[in-house]
């Protein structure tokens, strides 16, 4: 029983089996919903709208089918699978790559080409040579030889299912080694690395271990945006020893096998509370989240502040709105409540300041940005990469240097000496027919 | 979409249109003496194409490689780029126009009726390993459309010899069935190939942009079932023996699984990072 079940686990039509299973599930996570790319406020609407779809999809655990349990028995099988076939396949592959030319010649005539050259005085030994010229490797003599043209080709096949256990193996790395968290920072304010700096739960890694070493002073920020889309934004880091790095997006900051990348922005303006003396009673630079319309608020002594933020502000039909996404006029539209009670609203740009109750005013001093940016840590991308790299090298190895057989044993006749070939190649027959064709015609040619 | 970019457009379909007519006319009437003109026609409609791919990047200020429209342009542009590359190199692969030129006209006319607005590239498009996966994504969809383009006329072909109308080797005359089953698996092998270029380029794109190689996004999960479909196909050919009719539907099916891959995940999914905003 167990030896039958290996046995077809090693087969290849297990392998077609197991593709058309991957490409199922794949199928499934592609048109439901998935918990862990649509996020969780579009998941729980999705769920409050086809409940019983959801509650089935749950039990089932369709809607995280790529860590589903079924998936990962899918996955299992199809290494076993792949490790089955290696094995059964490295000897063969190894005796079809250490040819015996012998074996080879025995074989003569029974390939799917056949041609008859008629040779002239001194062509037997030109012909070999021709065929040395023209990348074929010549093993025998002039009267009985065995031409072969990408040997080692089948190699390939070895070297490509050998390229899934690296990426297997790079991912298994990055995944049990992967840190990931988001940290909010102002312009102007480090991070040193702390745990407790970032935002909620931090996915740590699971092989054990906290967050990575990354330690840097936010600089500067300067969004780019044109024509109301964002063409890029430089953020400039210094790390502990002073240097800068320009962090942009797709252009990370990375130092060892840790990343920093941007994610997001906000605005961080600077806002101070000042008595009728105009001393500054308090301040503080608050990140704000009210970017694309968003409103946000902070809290300064009793008072909390509710705030709209215009990047390019204008007023129209005398109400707050703005010309564009660019940060050409910034203004607050705030409204200020204390204990409840409405106290006082109005818009301020940078330099302006609202009155507030008992002679205070809040002020808008200046602008900055915070920026939220992802840090990561992982290890495996070696593996990845080599994966990678294997996989293509392979696909190129087999399907394009594929193996070419020329077999030549030449007849005497009464017409005099015949050069009879046989060819064979992988993979094509009118392709490789055509092939075959140009190069007797060669070798013709040249007798 | 700029003045001489939709002059260029609609004249480049029209011009394809008229192509494409001519190929059901020398289809229906058997009249296979026109396909030569018929690719002049065509040779000149890629020349207009590009002129709007051009007048776009003047426009813009990058090529275009993001939206519906610009997938259609583009794509439009490296099928037909593809079908006149294989019919320069061999005559009798003109005929393949007969299924490419159609197919690029759909593409092209369903870009344009999405969202062909000019605006400057977005951020998270600014990368070196974008423009390796787009360029490898293109190359691929031109060699599984030529891989169709083959099935179609495999099985014209075998339809003709089946009705008894003509025989496999009347239609089409220098297209033998063994050669085009050949060239099937040739420009699936070339697309397989790109194809994993595609992937791998996107992946380490996707690790600067997004901070993970790999996130099961929609446009990412089925980009591999397109891999894995054709993985599949090849695997079938070498090791189960598929040949023929069974392997020319094979690649006309497949074929589908790359259009959802470039069109059809805008559509169906809200959520894709891929869906690229322009705020």
């Amino acid at each position: 029983m167990l030896k039958s079940t290996l046995k077809y686990l090693g087969s290849l039509r297990c392998t077609i089996w197991l593709l058309v299973a991957l490409i199922a599930v794949f199928s499934i996570g592609f048109f439901l919903p998935q918990r862990s790319v649509v996020g969780k406020a579009a998941y729980l609407k999705w769920q409050a709208s086809a409940p019983l779809l959801a509650r089935i999809d749950q039990t089932l655990q369709l809607t995280d089918i790529f860590t589903a349990p079924v998936t990962l028995v899918i996955w299992g099988l199809f290494f076993l699978n792949l490790l089955l076939v290696m094995k059964q396949r490295i000897p063969l592959v190894l005796a079809k790559v250490q040819v015996d030319p012998e074996k080879a010649l025995q074989r003569h005539g029974l390939g799917p080409f056949s041609y008859s050259v008629q040779l002239a005085e001194g062509d037997r030994e030109r012909i070999p040579a021709a065929l040395a010229a023209q990348g074929y490797q010549v093993h025998g003599d002039a009267d009985r030889f065995f031409a072969i043209k990408n040997r080692r080709s089948p190699l390939a096949t070895l070297v490509f299912h050998l390229s899934f256990f690296l990426l297997l193996i790079g991912w298994l790395i990055s995944f049990y080694s992967r840190f990931t968290g988001f940290v909010d920072v102002s312009e102007h304010e480090p991070f040193l690395g702390e745990l407790a700096r970032y935002n909620a739960a931090p996915k740590l890694p699971k092989s054990g271990g906290g967050a990575p070493e990354v330690k840097f002073l936010v600089e500067s920020v300067r969004p780019e945006v044109s024509q109301g889309v964002a063409t890029g934004i430089k953020i400039v880091l210094k790390d502990e020893a002073g240097a800068t790095h320009q962090v942009d997006i797709n252009e990370p900051y990375k130092t060892g096998y840790a990343s920093v990348l941007f994610n997001d922005l906000g605005i961080s303006p600077l806002f101070v509370l000042q008595d009728a003396s105009g001393r500054e009673i308090d301040g503080a630079y608050v990140k704000l989240d009210v970017l694309k319309g968003k409103r946000d608020h902070f809290r300064m002594q009793a008072y909390d502040v509710a705030a709209w933020y215009y990047p390019d502000h204008v007023v129209t039909d005398g109400k707050d709105a703005t010309r564009s996404e660019e940060f050409k006029n910034p203004a607050f539209h705030l409204e200020v409540t204390r204990d409840g009670k409405a106290v006082a609203s109005g818009t301020v740009h940078p330099g302006e300041a609202v009155l507030l109750d008992n002679g205070l005013r809040l002020g808008f001093k200046e602008q900055n940005f915070w920026v939220r940016l992802l840090v990561t840590k992982e290890y495996g991308r070696e593996f990845i990469y080599a994966g990678f790299m294997l996989a293509l090298v392979a696909l190129i190895w087999r399907l394009v240097y594929y193996r070419r057989e020329i077999t030549g044993v030449v007849r005497e006749t009464a017409g005099g000496k015949v050069l009879e070939l046989g060819a064979r190649g992988d993979f094509y027959q009118a392709l490789a027919k055509d092939e075959f064709d140009r190069t007797v015609a060669a070798l013709t040619r040249r007798s | 979409m700029a003045y001489y970019e939709a002059i260029c457009f609609w004249l480049s379909l029209v011009i394809y249109a008229l192509a494409a007519g001519g190929y059901i006319y020398a289809l229906v009437f058997r009249n296979e003496k026109v396909v030569p003109k018929l690719l002049v026609l065509i040779g000149i409609g890629l020349a207009v194409h590009t002129g709007a791919v051009a007048a776009r990047y003047f426009a813009q200020g990058h090529f275009p490689w993001s939206t519906d429209y610009e997938n259609g342009l583009m794509g439009g542009w490296f099928i037909i780029a593809s079908t006149l590359f294989v019919a320069w190199r061999q005559k009798s692969l003109r005929v393949f126009a007969v299924a490419t030129v159609p197919t690029t006209m759909l593409i092209m006319g369903y870009g344009v009726m999405r969202n062909p607005t000019l605006a400057p590239m977005a951020a998270t498009l600014k990368s070196f390993w974008l423009a390796i996966h787009v360029f490898f994504a293109w190359l691929s969809f031109g060699a599984y459309v030529l891989a169709m383009a083959a099935g179609v006329i495999y099985l014209l072909k075998e339809r003709a010899a089946a009705r008894g109308t003509a025989s496999a080797d009347d239609r089409f005359a220098d297209l033998s069935p063994e050669r085009l089953d050949d060239l099937m698996f040739k420009y699936l092998v070339f697309g397989f190939i790109t194809n994993a270029i595609m992937i791998a380029a996107g992946s380490i794109w996707a690790k600067d942009l997004w901070g993970a190689y790999w996130s099961w996004d929609p446009v990412e999960t089925w980009s591999l079932i397109s891999w894995l479909m054709y993985g599949a196909a090849i695997h079938l050919r070498v090791t189960m023996g598929w040949r023929g009719t069974r392997f020319s539907w094979l690649m006309i099916g497949a074929l589908l699984t790359v259009i959802i891959n470039f069109f059809g995940v805008s559509i169906l999914m809200k959520s894709s990072v891929h869906v690229f905003k322009m705020s």
